[in-house]
């Protein structure tokens, strides 16, 4: 069923005779995306670099690259012992920024999926089951959507942070469990609305209601009939997720809120948030290494998002 | 179209109590306000505490919490609101400053970001696939993944520290609304300080929007009725000024009345990078001190500001957009 | 946005406004309803008697003079009004009374009281108030009086403007040509503000890397060493235990053997060319205590002790072995060791993240237990919920601070209605006694024999690890202001504004400050603040004394002469 609706959309692309699953359709116009393929094979490299972080990282995320006894270790620029130079105590920034990747890579597929889950799940049975409980979801949605981002999440954080049963589940406030955990409570919202919306149109088509005439339950059409056809915009509100959340995180560790960097601990938004005075005082590796890591990431996330939408919904994608 | 509105309407007032009660909530819990109050005002007599809680509606327990929640609504309402547990002040009159500096700096930085934004998300879906288009894309993309305070950063060492340097005067300032020691209104060094923080805002509200306006756009040109005009015959500019980006602007007008709805609530970052008295600033300094008849207030004048806008923005909406059913 | 300066909190907070109120550092006395000021006795009862004369042509802004009744409404705003931050000192003053004329203030005090000069340093105008016995409402948008050279035209949330009093009368006289003084919070762009030309001075707090930042042609960095120092402290428990939100917590630091194997087991002088080298080149490793190098430094004491051998030995003896993961356990147990700091002050950061990999190689389970300013200062530290603690104090001139911080019975605790600053639970014989007869000690030389006493048991205990004398700074632009380096390394800070020179000519000197006083009344927790004291206090309040750069205390141009002190 699924299938034949989604392969009506063929026409709009000029794909001919030949009969392909929307999987492969999608894939195919999603080859086309030239900025989304070379941004997914940086990535993967990117991830796999990561991966391999026990080989690729020259030293301890907390180590530093001599002793002071062996004289100044602070703040050097790059040298052959440093890749990217040290930091204020004479950590290997590389090694740093390798793990600091690996640690914001989580936070933001991490926080991405759950907001994914729980926005999918809210935002199908609004659409499905309509009427009140829709109107109070989506007004709810709305102000938090328009609530200024930072505000509710502070005021969240902290109001987390004080109930003791969250805290014993998800870890203190500065945890990267607490953190993905706050940022899916956040992110569901853009989800709900998405998928809600697809809902509404697909609840209107004839194969839905053919599943309701044979009398399958509501939980069985989202899981067997909407969740399958909405796979593009969840895909799409994915890598809107994992940007979303790893920029928190910098925002976060801007205000001193971010993971601790007391216990050695390193994150993207930790050392871009942290390299601030840095580069008044002229230490550009501190600032431009881990600000590069950030912006390929959140680019090649984004540009692969950007060739989802395009091959889910061609009509975006103009002549590419 | 009065009914729909009116439907929509009825909403706002529900909405409003049901997230000022939900925000009651959790700042009580975020923030202790009875803590802070006793931490702020140390030796403090049970009867001052007493009068506190009841001026705030800080009873425990949940029917205390509900119960405390009317009793605070009551007293905003009446405006007979508490005074701040630092300094004992009037909060009002703080409040009103920071706002009229936030909604400043606001409009115009979302009036840049609309107007720039929107007309290279025009360029950009002219020519889909191209050079320009690409470029926008690309750029958009760049700018939303610039942090704001890199940009900042960046801005202030040019304009003022290097054109210092080069030139022996900063061409913008760095902080504040007017120089020090400044009094009174003087419109010329207004814009001059609005510069840069209102340059770092619209880099963002720009990606935004060209984005959008893109998508919006290319939506449009590429629906059947836009090629039922093109092969009537009718010109191409014709059908683009009249047509398409009539349609392709309802979207994004339903995004300017968001934006616009939430530019009272300052923008925390923007603000605190550039000392901007503004919203953003009077939240972080309230919220630092725990400073529950400060933070309600403000938290009341955001929501009651999302929701109208929200509501504008649904109202727009519908009566732009043809295709929408009401009722 | 960062709270990196928020770090003078504890020593700016509870230390800073004490210069104004009171001489020590005495905070959370408790209120102890005494009406001070009629509960006095016959004047042959008191203890010690200070005769003060003021200056006859002592005049506030408006033209009155400051007569006694000042004095008596200070004291009763003190004492009395709900909120006031600190009243020690001012608690053991039985009376204010009017001596040969209104001009003369004659105040009886119930016990030796040493420390006096740093009473009634900061004088609230009678005619100001509505009611001097609860001030609390008051000072709401404006200071609106002054016995100084400066007075305020305005203050807001954007910056505070001040002229020149014209009705003062002493030497203070500001300079030709200046005609506003003005200050602006610029927490986040002092130095960029600063490089920019927008403002003039600034009083930064300093971290390594910051003299690089300041590095412009035009910007000339004074350094000195003031009453700053940072330490960190070990929190003994009360009878080894402490009550917390999370329940009850044995303190490991309650056994000595403990304490001083861990201050055996760190390398200070590693730590010192890690963490402070970088802050100032010329810095040394501070051996005082909780106290800056002068008159009430002991020798020999403090310093690196670094022997890991000794430290083991020490552990062993105390009963502890190393476990499976080379930690020190007990009964199987490697207790845990909260090290709390701020975050966001990357040096406490730094440091944290040096030592504590070190500590757990050297078998020590520590842990980093940071939170943000406001819960470290105002919940963790008062409620003693940590094992080892790392801030800064600023030491006045006169070390009568050490006794609310450092005896037995200003441990705070149910039974003695938390008062008391004692938040590492150090309960020694000698050094409380040695303390509380150092504040009724009048002769120079036995009360610091007394101070000595007190700071050389602190390193036999190993409560406390010294660190650093912290540099006080001041940048300026040398093309728009001169001659302001004559008082920066005051307690009081940048106070002989007056003198400063306006090179540019626009008639107006501009400092940036750091952090930004909420509110201005001087005796609640607005007052809390050493940038409230600085930028509003020590501006506008007459006092009987103010320290000097060279920290000593001398009487101001409020008075005829140097005050007479009469003890029975």
């Amino acid at each position: 069923m699924a299938e034949s609706e989604l392969s009506s959309l063929d026409a709009s692309v000029g794909l001919t005779a030949e009969s392909l699953s929307p999987g492969r359709l999608a894939y195919r116009r999603f080859l086309t995306h030239k900025a989304a393929v070379v941004s997914v094979f940086v990535l993967a490299l990117l991830v796999l670099w990561v991966l391999l972080s026990p080989w690729t990282a020259r030293y301890g995320v907390n180590e530093q690259v001599f002793d002071i006894s062996k004289g100044p270790n602070q703040n050097l620029p790059p040298a052959d012992f440093a890749w990217f130079g040290t930091d204020i105590i004479g950590r290997d920034v590389y090694s740093r920024v390798l793990y600091g990747v690996r640690v914001s890579l989580i936070i933001g597929l991490a926080s991405a999926v759950f907001s994914l889950a729980l926005g999918s799940l809210i935002g199908a049975v609004a659409g499905l089951k309509g009427g009140l409980f829709d109107d109070i979801v989506m007004r709810v949605t709305d102000v938090f959507l328009a609530f200024p981002f930072l505000v509710a999440l502070l005021v969240v954080r902290n109001m987390f942070g004080a109930v003791g049963w969250i805290t014993v589940i998800v870890g203190q406030p500065s945890s990267i469990r607490f953190m993905v955990f706050l940022f899916a409570v956040f992110g569901w919202m853009g989800v709900a609305r998405v998928l809600r919306a697809q809902v509404l149109s697909l609840k209107e088509r004839e194969f839905i209601e053919a599943a309701r005439a044979l009398g399958a339950s509501n939980a069985r059409i989202i899981i067997r009939h909407l969740l399958p056809n909405s796979i593009g915009p969840m895909l799409v509100s994915l890598s809107l997720g994992v940007v979303g959340a790893i920029v928190s995180e910098a925002t976060l560790s801007l205000f001193g809120y971010g993971p601790d960097p007391g216990t050695g601990a390193t994150s993207l938004g930790l050392l871009v948030a942290g390299s601030k005075s840095a580069v008044r005082a002229g230490y550009w590796w501190l600032a431009l290494y881990p600000f590069a890591a950030l912006l390929v990431i959140t680019l090649c996330v984004s540009f692969i998002g950007d060739g989802l939408r395009d091959a889910f919904d061609p009509k975006h994608g103009g002549g590419r | 179209m009065l009914r729909y509105a009116l439907r929509r309407a009825v909403w706002l007032l529900p909405t409003l109590i049901l997230v000022t009660f939900l925000v009651y909530v959790a700042l009580r819990l975020g923030t202790d306000p009875l803590a802070s109050y006793r931490r702020t005002n140390i030796r403090v007599s049970k009867k001052k505490v007493d009068e506190y809680i009841a001026a705030n509606g800080l009873y425990s327990g949940a029917f205390g919490y509900v119960r405390g929640y009317f009793q605070w609504l009551w007293g905003f309402i009446t405006l007979d609101w508490p005074r701040s547990i630092k300094g004992s002040r009037e909060v009002w009159p703080h409040l009103k400053d920071a706002l009229a500096n936030s909604i400043r700096l606001g409009l115009v930085a979302s009036m840049v970001g609309i107007l720039v934004g929107n007309a290279f998300g025009v360029l950009a879906a002219l020519r889909p696939g191209r050079l320009r288009d690409t470029l926008v894309n690309s750029g958009a993309l760049v700018g939303l993944a610039v942090p704001p305070f890199v940009s900042a950063l960046l801005l202030q060492l040019l304009f003022a520290v290097y054109w210092q340097k080069w030139f022996g005067y900063a061409l913008f300032p760095v902080s504040g609304v007017y120089p020090p020691g400044h009094q009174g209104f003087d419109l010329f060094l207004m814009i001059k300080h609005m510069a840069l923080p209102v340059v770092v805002v619209a880099i963002q509200s720009i990606a935004v929007y060209s984005r959008y306006m893109r998508a919006s756009l290319l939506d449009v040109l590429n629906s059947e009725y836009m090629r039922t005009a093109r092969s009537k015959g009718i010109s191409e500019r014709r059908v683009l000024v009249h047509h398409a980006l009539r349609n392709a602007l309802i979207p994004v007008t339903t995004l300017a009345f968001l934006d616009v709805g939430a530019v009272v609530g300052g923008l925390i970052i923007t603000e605190g990078l550039f000392e901007y008295p503004g919203m953003g600033r009077f939240f972080l300094v309230a919220y630092g001190n725990g400073d529950f008849p400060e933070l309600m207030p403000w938290m009341v004048v955001i929501i009651g500001s999302v929701v109208t806008f929200n509501l504008l923005a649904d109202i727009a909406y519908a009566k732009l957009d043809p295709r929408i059913r009401l009722g | 946005m960062r709270k990196i300066r928020k770090s003078t909190r504890l020593a700016g907070g509870l230390l800073g406004s004490v210069l104004l109120l009171a001489a020590c550092g005495g905070g959370s006395d408790s209120a102890s309803d005494t009406t001070a000021a009629d509960g006095g006795g016959a004047s042959g009862d008191a203890a010690m008697t200070i005769t003060y004369d003021i200056a006859d042509e002592a005049v506030w802004e408006d033209g009155s003079p400051i007569t006694v009744a000042d004095f008596q409404c200070t004291l009763d705003a003190i004492m009395k009004t709900t909120g006031s931050i600190s009243t020690s000192g001012y608690d053991k003053i039985t009376s204010v009374e009017a001596g040969d004329s209104d001009k003369q203030v004659v105040v009886k005090f119930s016990e030796l009281y040493a420390p006096y000069k740093g009473l009634f340093g900061g004088l609230i105008k009678k005619a100001a108030v509505a009611n001097c016995a609860d001030i609390s409402g008051d000072f709401g948008t404006s200071f609106n009086y002054s016995g100084t050279e400066w007075k305020m035209e305005s203050w807001s949330a954007d910056q505070v403007v001040y002229v020149p009093n014209d009705k003062y009368w002493g030497p203070r006289k500001v300079a030709d040509g200046l005609k506003k003084l003005v200050m602006v919070p610029r927490p986040e762009t002092e130095i960029t503000d600063l490089k920019a030309g927008s403002v003039d001075f600034i009083y930064p707090q300093f971290y390594a890397g910051i003299t690089d930042e300041l590095a412009d042609p035009n910007v000339k960095t004074v350094l000195n060493y003031g009453g700053d120092y940072e330490a960190l402290y070990m929190n003994l428990g009360v009878d080894g235990k402490n009550t917390t939100a999370e329940g009850e917590k044995t303190r490991v630091f309650a056994d000595a053997k403990v304490r001083e194997a861990f201050y055996k087991s760190i390398d200070l002088e590693a730590l010192f060319k890690q963490i402070y080298i970088p802050i100032a080149a010329d810095a040394t490793l501070l051996t005082c205590g909780p106290m800056i190098p002068g008159q009430y430094c002991p020798e020999g004491i403090f310093g690196n002790k670094y022997d890991q051998k000794a430290a083991d030995g020490l552990m062993k003896d105390a009963g502890y072995e190393k476990n499976a993961e080379g930690l020190w356990a007990k009964d199987g147990v490697a207790p845990k060791i909260e090290w709390v700091i701020n975050t966001g002050n990357v040096r406490r950061e730094s440091t944290q993240a040096y030592l504590i990999p070190l500590l757990k190689k050297a078998g020590f389970n520590v842990v980093a237990y940071n939170c943000d300013a406001e819960c470290y200062f105002q919940k963790r530290l008062p409620g003693m919920d940590y094992d080892l603690a790392m801030y800064i104090s600023t030491a006045p001139p006169d070390p009568a601070y050490l006794v609310p911080s450092f005896t037995s019975d200003n441990i705070p605790t149910e039974a003695n209605n938390q008062k008391g600053q004692n938040f590492q639970g150090w309960a020694n014989e000698t050094a409380t006694k040695a303390l509380h007869d150092s504040d009724k000690e009048v002769d120079d030389a036995k009360r610091t024999e007394l101070i000595k006493t007190a700071i050389v048991e602190m390193d036999k205990d190993h409560i406390l690890i010294p660190l650093f004398q912290f540099p006080k700074s001041g940048a300026y632009r040398t093309d728009r202001v001169d001659n302001v380096e004559g008082e920066l390394n005051n307690y009081a800070a940048f106070n002989d504004t007056y003198q400063w020179k306006d090179l540019d000519g626009d008639g107006q000197i501009v400092i940036g400050a750091e952090q930004w006083p909420g509110c201005l009344n001087p005796v609640t927790e607005c007052a809390n603040s050493s940038w409230y004291v600085w930028t509003v206090a020590n501006v506008l309040m007459p006092g009987a004394y103010r320290t000097t750069n060279d920290g000593k205390y001398v009487v101001t141009e409020l008075l005829k002469s140097e005050p007479k002190v009469e003890t029975k």
